[in-house]
């Protein structure tokens, strides 16, 4: 619980041999929140097995989709919708720090860090600081693709 | 083993229409600008260079898909691709009652048996036709389809020999020197995919199938196949507001033949409203799935076009 609220971590692989449809039983909330950090790999047969858990949420209560892995960012970008079901409020992109030759996941916030670019077509990535040197990084995926699911 | 597919849409035969072939003349023309097409040899060369589905159509025929292992014919689906298929068979040994058929048929709705009347060899007297399924009415939903009332020629007036046999679901048969597994699959009123397996080669036809479930003991028909010829007839966006439709999805596909270590996918059984810059856009986006997924696998994603052949 989170200040009344409901939060499920989902962690792993989610795919045709995951069983999702106990997951959301029995729960009462008003904001359900899904944290996605942990998940590593999830397919088209996991995308689709949750959409059809998630269907019966529909009015239910509010779902937030916070921390979304980079997993669950690929299938947002080739997927039209998939998490339709509820607002996504955060996710990880990679960065990469010249200095040190290492790559950081940096978590971006959209409403803290994409507020400028609401309305655009073309968001763009915040810049961060590496973690480790303090050196400014660079975003360590092609921006237009990455983010797409933004604009949709 | 040769797989040729002689009609590669569902529900409906769809042929390309006028202002298709139009814009893919345009599309030719534009790519053409500062291309030397003098002479004839220029001109062919040009054409041979162009992609499948801009020199040509994916097709319009309803299902049907022809397995030759040696002087055996194998044909899956009697969809409206069985016409031209037959056509084709009447230029050898069917024209004089000497050919011998083997039909299965995954499930009888009509874009899957609609083509029969029109199977040449089968007015042929001497030719054998055996119709296999795992369904113990298949002549009687045959010959509904020849009912005074839909076609003028009976189904007793085509002169050929008819056999039906009926196939026992996960159980092997050997058929004309292959192993045959049939196997259900989820489709409004029931439907049934077929293994076959001949000399260490495996071909697959999963058509139509939604694959509702895609654990291990739904999908294990599928493992290794050198060739999977899958049902995967609406974008993934599309078969997610149509489920229980009885049809699966490129994407579904992909994790399927991945998951089952599946060298080669065709994806099959074409919405009919889907044109060819669609079906294209979805190839593409399909092999990009599957290097997302899993790039270092060797699987091969194709599109099922009308005229193409597979060697295995």
């Amino acid at each position: 619980m989170r200040g009344g609220d409901t939060v499920i971590f989902l962690e792993g692989v989610i795919n045709e041999r995951t069983e999702l449809n106990g997951i959301f039983k029995d729960i009462d909330t008003g904001t359900l929140i899904i944290n996605l950090k942990g998940v590593t790999r999830i397919n088209s047969c996991g995308v689709r097995d949750w959409v059809n858990a998630a269907k019966p949420l529909a009015g239910k209560f509010r779902i937030i989709y916070e921390h979304c892995s980079r997993a669950i960012v690929e299938q947002l970008n080739m997927i039209v919708n998939f998490l339709n079901s509820g607002t996504i409020v955060s996710f990880y992109a990679p960065y990469y720090c010249d200095a040190c030759e290492a790559e950081h996941e940096m978590l971006l916030d959209i409403a803290q860090h994409f507020t400028d670019s609401a309305d655009s077509d073309e968001p763009e990535a915040p810049d961060f600081d590496c973690p480790q040197c303090g050196k400014t990084m660079e975003f360590n995926e092609d921006e237009d693709k990455y983010l797409s699911f933004l604009t949709e | 083993m040769k797989i040729s597919f002689w009609g590669v849409r569902g529900s409906i035969p769809s042929p390309a229409s006028a202002q298709e072939i139009k814009s893919k003349i345009k599309r030719i023309l534009r790519g053409a600008s500062g291309v030397d097409l003098e002479d004839r040899a220029a001109v062919d060369d040009f054409v041979d260079s162009l992609p499948p589905l801009l020199a040509g159509v994916a097709g319009g025929n309803s299902a049907c898909v022809e397995l030759r292992i040696h002087d055996s014919h194998f044909i899956f689906d009697a969809g409206s691709g069985i016409r031209p298929l037959g056509q084709r068979l009447m230029q050898q040994e069917f024209s004089e009652g000497k050919g011998t058929a083997h039909i299965f048929l995954g499930h009888t709705h009509w874009d899957h048996i609609m083509g029969f009347p029109f199977f040449a060899p089968a007015y042929v007297p001497g030719n054998q036709i055996h119709f296999y399924s795992c369904f113990d009415d298949l002549e009687e939903r045959i010959a509904d389809q020849h009912d005074p009332r839909h076609f003028p020629v009976p189904l007793d007036a085509m002169a050929a020999d008819k056999h039906f046999h009926t196939l026992v679901p996960d159980e092997p048969h050997e058929i004309a020197g292959a192993t045959v597994f049939p196997f259900p699959m989820f489709h409004p009123g029931k439907s049934f995919g077929y293994r076959v397996e001949h000399d260490g080669r495996v071909f697959v036809y999963a058509s139509d199938t939604e694959f509702k479930t895609t654990r291990e003991e739904d999908t294990m028909y599928l493992e290794n196949a050198d060739l999977l010829v899958l049902d995967t007839m609406y974008t993934f966006e599309e078969a997610l507001s149509k489920t229980d439709w009885g049809h699966c999805s490129p994407f579904i596909g992909v994790d399927i033949a991945l998951a089952e270590k599946v060298k080669k996918l065709a994806l099959f059984h074409h919405e009919p409203t889907y044109d060819d810059r669609k079906l294209e856009r979805l190839l593409e986006k399909t092999i990009r799935y599957k290097e997302k997924m899993d790039p270092e696998s060797a699987l091969e994603i194709i599109l099922a076009i009308e005229g193409q052949t597979v060697s295995l």
